[in-house]
């Protein structure tokens, strides 16, 4: 029962206690075992000043706490890895404090090439776009997809994935058990058949505010490099910019227009020497030496499975996302007749329509 | 001596007759008026004597009782004053009623003996007709309402004077015989869809609820000239038929808005009340209740600008009547039903900024959650009866100036017509008069999907995560469109255009 496995799961659920304290109790104890049975007054020696800790770890050093931590997690649909596993993330132990425990819904791949794509909860139409368009064509390229599984860019790029039938991963800020916020409980759900769900967190733990940056430290950390979409100039995604940078990974930012706030921190970001992302090749060039790589999606040409005028229309909507007013001012077609391309292009997929009776073209 | 005369009662939309009684006897001098009169009726003993005295006549010094028969139902209204008036003076031997007994006698009086203008005559004098009655009396400003019941006499008065001489045969009064009015043409409407530059989105969906009488919902920036086209929205509705114009005018007779020199009311109402209203004010309330913001716009355009504003409740209220095209409204003294079939025209911005999803030029400073938390203001039920969603922009000031054609109101309402009458062609012998109230059965039978539209249906069912209940809502647009469009059948481009109206993920993405 009391083996180095169940510890860590034992500390992970007391909360509070990074690696770093962790590293602190073994080489004091020399092992977590030891820790276990060591005298009162070793404990509080071993954390000094950090005497809420130490306190922790008293009171809930019995067998019936651990039990009924271990007892949390039987019969669950989820596994735990802890960082003493062979299935452990390679690139996770590499980084600055990473999490001991992960608990993974779904199935878990960490040898793909991943690209972190991350942005505002509250993003703009521009920004949906796309995350959306560079998550699919990340996905054609077999590259999987980290994100936070929050809404605005984090909920696009998952979905872009899962369009295009790629992998793709959401770390998220509680407990696997539970999805946050419940909007998103379908993708949640699809997710965990197609990608996998990955939390630092025990089950049951609730979405605090201070887990969220924490998070980013492992979509960063699992990613091979990381794309910003947009962020206002205080967003979290500037935290796993930072994160990413600590961890040597490469940072590309889409540029934005000058004006929206949620793009003043990409294009700050380009300003101060991230990477700046034009197309999905950007990045490709840059996977190609550490992975192989091929694009899997084998476009149906637009001639082939659109019409004249379809053609005509999606060309004009592929220039800038665009109002439909704007667009049948421009198209010259009448706006009835204009409705049925759209919805007609819509259902074969070449375009999707934004809040704001907006359209945008999908490749 | 005792006095008889004959009048009536309204109480909603169905009229009781009434007789008036007047009884003289020697006493202490008093009047009572007696068969459960309310407060307007009971002080109509002031004025009924004033304007006897006024008028030159002699009001008895005697104990006068007056009984409204049958006395057990309440009686509301200030048209008993002019029955009371010829019955207190054919009691007094003043005048003789004898030629009158079968005249329906309605009228308000002024203290001067002026007989004024009184409320709900068009449904009064329906029913009296219906029971047999053929001549009535009634103060001149209500005489182009009461000309609208076929074959009934009218006779219009000014003063109680004239009416005195007229019945004692020293004036001559002309009798009017009422017919049926067959220029139902609108009149000319100062706001043309002209004025309205860009937008060709929103008109043609204006175009499309005008012609099938659906319910529509704008979402937009402000600015994006939601309400003002909304305002457009009569200059391109189709004209009434005459049993629809009567209808409405019998709901404006009782709440007293009728124009007293234009009987029958031609144009289709078109009602924007603000968003502080009262549950009560739109469904219509009172002791006896008067018919409310949805029975006003019956046949026509209830408009709710800014409708996120509205308080939840005051919504709720619209779901049943849009639903049932009537409202039913329980009072103690019974239960009154007011006719309501009206389309729901309402207007919103996206969020409480105003500007998510709009172009570049403004950003939108809301948060996710209050956007949520706006985008369910409108509940779901009700926003499930809107058919069609039309998302608005702000035309940028190229387009202002742009040279470009743009329709005239007249050019859209001609399509317009063409296409409602297309529709009556199609229902005729059924309860419908437009696409908008098929029900589900009905757009089985009607609504006749050729086999290429079907799948495109099922395509975009799957692609567009549509729901069950879209469904039906779209296939009624298709009708109307594919009617705009002069086609037996529902196409495939009109399924296709259809879809583009459809409840968007971000309204319903809650």
């Amino acid at each position: 029962m009391v083996n180095k496995k169940n510890l860590f799961i034992w500390l992970n659920h007391l909360g509070g206690i990074s690696y770093e304290n962790i590293q602190q109790l073994t080489n004091y104890f020399g092992s977590l075992e030891e820790l276990w049975y060591a005298g009162e007054e070793h404990i509080l020696k071993a954390m000094g000043s950090r005497s809420i800790i130490a306190d922790k770890l008293l009171k809930n050093r019995n067998e019936k706490v651990l039990r009924s931590n271990l007892t949390v997690m039987e019969n669950k649909n989820f596994d735990v890895v802890t960082i003493l596993d062979d299935t452990y993330p390679e690139k996770l132990k590499n980084i600055y404090n990473p999490p001991y425990v992960l608990y993974i819904k779904g199935s878990f791949k960490g040898d793909i090439p991943l690209i972190g794509l991350v942005g505002a909860r509250k993003s703009t139409a521009y920004g949906k776009w796309a995350a959306r368009k560079f998550a699919k064509e990340l996905s054609d390229w077999g590259i999987g997809i980290v994100s936070g599984l929050a809404l605005g860019v984090d909920r696009e790029s998952h979905i872009g994935s899962l369009e295009s039938n790629g992998y793709t991963i959401g770390v998220i800020g509680c407990g696997i058990d539970m999805c946050y916020p419940k909007s998103n409980q379908q993708l949640y759900n699809e997710m965990i058949e197609k990608g996998c769900i990955v939390s630092e967190y025990p089950p049951g733990t609730e979405p605090l505010k201070h887990h969220f940056p924490a998070r980013n430290r492992i979509i960063s950390g699992l990613s091979d490099g990381i794309v910003v979409i947009e962020a206002g100039i205080k967003s979290g995604a500037l935290i796993t910019v930072e994160h990413g940078l600590e961890q040597g990974k490469d940072i590309y930012a889409l540029p934005g227009n000058i004006n929206s706030s949620q793009s003043k921190g990409t294009n700050k970001i380009i300003k101060e020497g991230g990477k700046i992302l034009l197309e999905v090749e950007d990045i490709i060039e840059e996977l190609k030496c550490r992975y192989p790589l091929e694009n899997s999606n084998e476009v149906s040409t637009m001639e082939e499975a659109l019409s004249e005028e379809e053609i005509r229309i999606f060309k004009v909507v592929k220039e800038a996302p665009i109002h439909i007013d704007l667009l049948a001012y421009k198209s010259r077609i009448s706006i009835s007749e204009l409705s049925t391309i759209l919805t007609i292009l819509e259902i074969k997929g070449f375009v999707s329509q934004l809040p704001g009776k907006t359209f945008t073209a999908n490749r | 001596m005792l006095s008889k005369s004959k009048t009536c009662c309204i109480y909603g939309l169905s009229v009781a007759d009434i007789e008036v009684e007047v009884d003289i006897t020697n006493g202490l001098p008093a009047i009572n008026i007696v068969g459960l009169p309310d407060i307007a009726l009971k002080e109509s003993k002031e004025r009924v004597r004033s304007a006897i005295n006024n008028s030159g006549f002699e009001f008895p010094l005697k104990r006068i009782t007056i009984n409204l028969a049958p006395a057990a139902t309440k009686k509301e209204g200030t048209h008993f004053d002019l029955p009371i008036a010829l019955g207190v003076l054919e009691a007094s031997h003043q005048l003789s009623l004898k030629n009158f007994y079968d005249v329906v006698i309605l009228g308000e009086l002024s203290l001067d003996g002026k007989i004024n203008r009184v409320n709900g005559v068009l449904p009064m004098l329906l029913s009296m007709y219906e029971k047999g009655l053929r001549k009535v009396i009634l103060p001149i400003d209500n005489l182009e309402e009461a000309k609208l019941v076929e074959g009934l006499q009218c006779i219009g008065v000014t003063t109680l004077n004239e009416l005195v001489g007229f019945i004692h045969g020293t004036t001559k009064l002309e009798v009017h015989t009422g017919s049926i009015v067959k220029d139902l043409t609108s009149p000319l409407f100062n706001e043309d869809f002209k004025d309205l530059k860009g937008q060709e989105n929103l008109k043609r969906g204006l175009e499309i609820v005008a012609a099938g009488s659906h319910n529509l919902l704008m979402v937009g920036p402000p600015g994006s000239g939601k309400t003002m086209a909304a305002r457009r929205l009569p200059s391109i509705l189709p004209s009434l038929t005459f049993e629809e114009a009567m209808e409405i005018t019998k709901i404006y007779s009782i709440s007293g808005m009728l124009d007293k020199d234009k009987g029958l009311i031609t144009q289709r109402p078109f009602r924007a009340p603000h968003h502080t209203s009262s549950m009560v004010s739109l469904t219509g309330g009172g002791r006896i209740p008067k018919p409310g913001e949805v029975s006003l716009s019956h046949y026509g355009v209830l408009f709710l600008d800014e409708v996120a504003e509205f308080s939840k409740n005051t919504l709720e209220v619209l779901r049943q009547p849009m639903e049932d095209g009537v409202i039913s409204l329980s009072r103690a003294h019974g239960s009154f039903t007011y006719p309501a079939k009206f389309m729901l025209i309402c207007s919103m911005n996206p969020c409480p900024c105003g500007y998510y999803g709009s172009d570049s030029q403004h950003d939108c400073n809301c948060t996710p959650h209050e956007i949520k938390r706006y985008a369910a203001k409108i509940s779901g039920p009700l926003l499930d009866r809107m058919d069609i969603v039309v998302e608005t922009t702000a035309v940028s000031y190229k387009d202002l100036t742009d040279g470009g054609k743009v329709e005239t109101s007249s050019e859209i309402r001609r399509r317009v017509e063409k296409a409602r009458q297309k529709q009556l062609e199609r229902y005729e012998g059924t309860s419908f008069k437009s696409n908008a109230q098929l029900t589900p059965s009905a757009i089985k039978k009607y609504c006749k999907l050729e086999g290429k539209s079907q799948e495109l249906l099922k395509n975009a069912f799957h692609k567009m995560k549509l729901s069950a209940r879209a469904y039906n809502r779209i296939i009624k647009i298709s009708r109307t469109i594919g009617d705009l469009d002069n086609s037996t059948n529902i196409k495939l481009d009109h399924v296709a255009e259809a879809l583009q109206y459809r409840i968007t993920q971000g309204l319903s993405g809650r």
